[in-house]
């Protein structure tokens, strides 16, 4: 009963921090380009550190051992 | 039936076990996830920052203090020589550990001032009355310099932690790679923040 109360009685809000600002090109523009940064930033860390460990990996493999 | 003979033994000769040298040292490892990390939260301030200066006409506001773009260009490059003379303290350990200190007391030192003149940066916008409510600018200027600066804070203490180790004799290369990791780190990082914040 409580439930269906906070149901009926709340109003609408701006849950998401990007409603406001869908009216100004800028402001768009601005999220696209933050969302490509973003979304590309950890894969290029991750890729680029796994990178090189593979090539650290490669070059202790082919490193001519110790006596 | 016994011919007399006895019986051949049998065994299983194992190939000695292969000493395996770990890719990187634990120390490096940890650091470098930790590094990914933070350039993320970093990420995500900058982007943030790069929102909020589209949603208003000046950029940045009009009747406020204005950023000191050229002392901090100097702090700028105070930092990245710091760095560069941590660069040479690695190389200079790799062939005795002696002959780092002094790249690494520069570095040290530089690093130290770089926290100091940014304090007193602070204390001058401070005093000019650039709060952090002033304005959304100067919220993201004392959150992004200022989560940065903590970094270098932290860099420094370990800087300062690994020279007094090296003068023991104590530091070991791991964590000293350890270290220079994270000082390169804060020190590449920042150019872009001045880039991004100051200019």
């Amino acid at each position: 009963m409580s439930g269906s109360a906070l149901f009926w009685l709340s109003t609408a809000a701006w849950a998401c921090a990007v409603c406001g600002g869908q009216d100004d090109e800028d402001t768009r523009q601005a999220f696209i380009d933050t969302t490509i940064f973003l979304s590309l930033l950890p894969l290029g860390l991750i890729g680029g550190g796994g990178l090189w460990l593979w090539r650290r990996a490669h070059e202790l493999e082919h490193a001519p051992h110790a006596p | 039936m016994d011919y007399g003979m006895s019986e051949p033994e049998l065994r299983i000769v194992h190939p000695p076990p292969r000493e395996r040298k770990p890719i990187v040292p634990n120390a490096v490892l940890g650091t470098m996830i930790f590094i990914l990390t933070e350039c993320m939260l970093f990420a995500g301030f900058v982007s943030a920052y790069a929102i909020a200066r589209t949603n208003v006409p000046v950029w940045p506001p009009a009747g406020q203090p204005r950023l000191p773009v050229e002392a901090t260009g100097f702090n700028t490059v105070v930092l990245l020589i710091s760095g560069a003379l941590m660069w040479y303290a690695g190389k200079k350990f790799a062939e005795s550990p002696d002959k780092a200190r002094m790249p690494m007391l520069g570095a040290m030192a530089l690093g130290l001032f770089f926290v100091a003149f940014q304090g007193m940066e602070w204390v001058q916008l401070l005093s000019a009355g650039l709060g952090l409510r002033t304005s959304s600018h100067s919220a993201f200027f004392y959150l992004i310099v200022g989560m940065h600066g903590l970094h270098v804070l932290c860099g420094a203490g370990v800087v300062v932690r690994q020279f007094l180790q090296l003068r023991a004799g104590t530091l070991d290369a791991e964590s000293f790679w350890a270290g220079r990791l994270f000082w390169y780190f804060v020190v590449l990082l920042w150019p872009v923040l001045y880039w991004q914040v100051y200019l």
